[in-house]
């Protein structure tokens, strides 16, 4: 009886930290509409190095953290690399005036609505906003959970070493995550 | 016997009791990021700690700066 009662308890503990996108495993496809209107998918990304950002007008490191992704895109131009930053509001409304705040109305990187949580349910971020970079082959390499100072140092080296060698780069991640 | 009882009474209102409970996800916080969602009697103390955490630990939100509960970084 206590057995079973403990088995049980694992199993729901278990289920509930699952994590489905773990660095090593194939980034999750999606489908969402961007900023122009039109459908974007990851697949239409293949053979790329992808960081894929998840954020939300609420969330004040957001906030700290877009500019510099869109540094981050514009530093990048012309290579096979693509910054995505995936927008988990429920209304984009807001989304937008932040991005109008931030100076950001046409930015280099690529944003994209997902306000029906379909794409950042099957990432499953552990907090907001969280990066996950996707090597030319579509395998998580690293996953950054939070913003901190030292990211975007970090960003740039991970995708100059997936962009070297996508097949050679070590899997792990790089920023530990932070919980508050 | 009495003892199995009560322990079987709480189980079965430890379990109806936790029917309320939810996990909530990172990206469904926004009402929880509300600053009238935050449990704080004096947000500028709090405020004035968190710039102290981000001085040392170079890390923001998560205390106050994303808001009540969001959880954010």
């Amino acid at each position: 009886m206590l057995r079973t009662a403990c088995i049980g308890i694992a199993l729901l503990v278990a289920a509930a930290s699952a994590r489905a996108a773990k660095v090593g495993a194939a980034a999750p496809d999606f489908s969402l509409t961007s900023r122009d209107g039109k459908q974007s998918a990851l697949s239409g990304h293949k053979g790329k190095v992808l960081l894929i950002n998840f954020w939300a007008s609420w969330c004040a490191p957001c906030a700290d953290e877009l500019p510099e992704l869109n540094q981050l895109a514009i530093d990048e131009r012309g290579k096979e690399v693509g910054v995505i930053a995936i927008n988990v509001d429920k209304d984009s409304g807001k989304a937008r005036a932040l991005l109008s705040q931030l100076n950001l109305e046409s930015p280099a990187l690529e944003i994209l609505w997902d306000p029906d949580s379909k794409a950042v349910a099957a990432y499953n971020p552990e907090t907001m906003p969280s990066s996950f970079v996707v090597d030319a082959g579509g395998i998580i390499r690293f996953v950054h959970a939070g913003f901190h100072d030292r990211d975007p140092k970090t960003w740039r080296k991970e995708l100059k070493d997936l962009l070297g060698s996508p097949e050679k780069a070590p899997p792990g991640s790089a920023s530990p995550p932070s919980h508050s | 016997m009495t003892l199995r009882r009560a322990i079987a009474l709480l189980l079965l209102i430890g379990g109806v009791a936790m029917q309320g409970c939810a996990n909530v996800k990172p990206w469904e916080r926004e009402t929880l990021a509300e600053p009238a969602m935050q449990l704080d009697s004096n947000p500028t103390v709090s405020s004035c700690d968190d710039h102290i955490y981000f001085s040392r630990e170079a890390s923001k939100g998560g205390r106050g700066f994303g808001g009540g509960g969001c959880g954010c970084n």
